[in-house]
């Protein structure tokens, strides 16, 4: 018998990957987007993007469990498509999440691609290398710093996600219990021994994360954290 | 416009004294205002209660409302209730045997009734009816919420196999599941139904005998006269009434030697 607390971390740990694995594909076209654009709409874009750093997640998780919800299309089109209800499950959570974390992986990675310049993809530009290949070549080795800080955040952030968990994971002990909720568990029913443990192992991996990402700025100073042009 | 060309140090500081003398208000409370420390599912009750009693008495309440564990949690740590109403029995007793309470003043201050919630149901409701439930049921956490260890009870003798169990932090957020579309059905207190009136065939409020009673007790924990006086309020006739109508059971006999 596996201990119950040993299951939620694997699935906080699930998620926070999955989490991030979703975010490097969707969020880094739109990163590079609202780096590059001069267009008017990136204005709209960044504040929607940083929502989710001022709200308490519980605004977040009340309206996607409303979302969610079989009584509107989303929810019963994903009903229908998968055959059970979105609430609840693995799904919801990975859906809140990269939501959640969404700032946490765009800004810093917005940073770098700012101070990827623009000369050089010009100069990619007149040697004939498409976007994507400049992308892949040029801002992608130039931005790497900036790609290790922001999946790193993301990952700490899903880590120690609680309010928007707890509003749409019905805690479901093999599914969607993850670590947070079960040390709340433990607070409530005065299991105080095991709420350490947990909440002395957050902490030590939360320090750690950061540590490292402070850190590794400190000792480094690669391109994406200097200005492009003196 | 001319408050934002200030220099930020200025406008820093000023932030600064807000945030203190913000934070210095609970000081200035004067010692006639009693601090009730109540479970979240009771405070609308108590707040009709309250109501009641300021009618009569020219003192002031402040209510403290939280999950019974979080407020137990707070008051072993030295929070500074006078009062605390929990939603069960298991944490004023704690509290009792940690001696921070007022000796004796442990009481049940009203009976929860536990209903069942089936937007969806088709005639009428009874734990038989279980068995044909199909989709998400919600209850309360039996771990932490008495609502929820009472409706597992309920759910382990009516032989109901084909759900998906998920559980809530108490019965407001089970009550949010349903009211959303989300949970098929779900046990809530009937206190919480009340104001909402579901379509009479759409909820089932338990029988008592199915589920061990839901006893929300109080303790007194700085004595004061203030204290004696709330204590007693909450157990005369006007009290009993509001209980009534929001949909929990008077304890014990009537004249304040309340049963445990």
């Amino acid at each position: 018998m596996i201990d119950p607390d040993l299951i939620s971390v694997g699935i906080t740990l699930k998620l926070a990957t999955i989490t991030t694995l979703v975010l490097f594909v969707l969020a880094t076209p739109l990163t590079w987007w609202i780096a590059r654009t001069t267009h008017i709409s990136r204005y709209l874009l960044e504040p929607i993007v940083a929502l989710p750093i001022v709200l308490p997640p519980t605004v977040l998780g009340f309206y996607l469990l409303l979302l969610f919800s079989p009584n509107n299309e989303f929810g019963q089109l994903w009903a229908t498509i998968f055959g059970r209800p979105l609430a609840f499950s693995f799904e919801a959570l990975v859906i809140g999440s990269v939501i959640y974390s969404l700032p946490f992986y765009v800004q810093p990675l917005q940073v770098a691609f700012e101070n990827v310049r623009q000369e050089l993809l010009d100069a990619a530009a007149t040697l004939g290398a498409g976007p994507i290949d400049r992308f892949i070549t040029i801002v992608c080795p130039l931005s790497r710093r900036g790609f290790i800080v922001a999946a790193t955040l993301a990952f700490a952030h899903t880590v120690g996600e609680f309010g928007i968990v707890l509003m749409i994971g019905g805690n479901i002990p093999d599914e969607t219990r993850v670590l947070s909720i079960a040390l709340f568990d433990h607070v409530e029913t005065l299991q105080y021994q095991r709420a350490h443990l947990l909440a002395a192992g957050l902490l030590t991996f939360s320090f750690i994360t950061l540590f490292l990402v402070y850190f590794s700025n400190r000792t480094r100073q690669s391109p994406p954290f200097r200005r492009g042009i003196e | 416009m001319k408050q934002t060309r200030q220099p930020p140090v200025r406008r820093s500081l000023g932030l600064v004294l807000l945030l203190t003398s913000l934070l210095t208000v609970p000081l200035t409370l004067k010692s006639d205002t009693l601090q009730i420390a109540v479970a979240a599912n009771f405070r609308p009750t108590l707040l009709r209660v309250i109501t009641a009693l300021e009618r009569q008495s020219p003192h002031r309440y402040k209510i403290i409302a939280g999950s019974t564990g979080t407020l137990y949690a707070q008051i072993v740590n030295g929070a500074p209730y006078d009062v605390f109403l929990a939603a069960d029995d298991a944490r004023p007793r704690l509290l009792e045997e940690a001696r921070l309470i007022e000796p004796g003043s442990r009481r049940t201050y009203a009976v929860g009734q536990l209903a069942l919630w089936w937007p969806g149901s088709k005639g009428a409701l009874s734990r038989d009816s279980l068995v044909n439930l199909r989709g998400t049921l919600a209850i309360a956490n039996p771990d932490i919420a008495p609502y929820g260890r009472a409706a597992m009870e309920v759910i382990s003798s009516s032989g109901a196999h084909d759900y998906r169990l998920i559980t809530g932090v108490n019965v407001a957020q089970v009550y949010h599941f349903i009211a959303s579309g989300n949970a098929n059905a779900g046990f809530v207190a009937l206190s919480l139904i009340r104001d909402a009136a579901p379509a009479n065939n759409t909820f089932w409020v338990v029988d008592q005998n199915l589920y061990s009673a839901i006893e929300q007790q109080s303790v007194i924990l700085k004595s004061s006269q203030l204290a004696t006086d709330f204590d007693r309020f909450l157990r005369n006739e006007t009290t009993w009434k509001l209980l009534a109508k929001d949909g929990y059971h008077v304890p014990g006999n009537p004249a304040g030697g309340v049963s445990e």
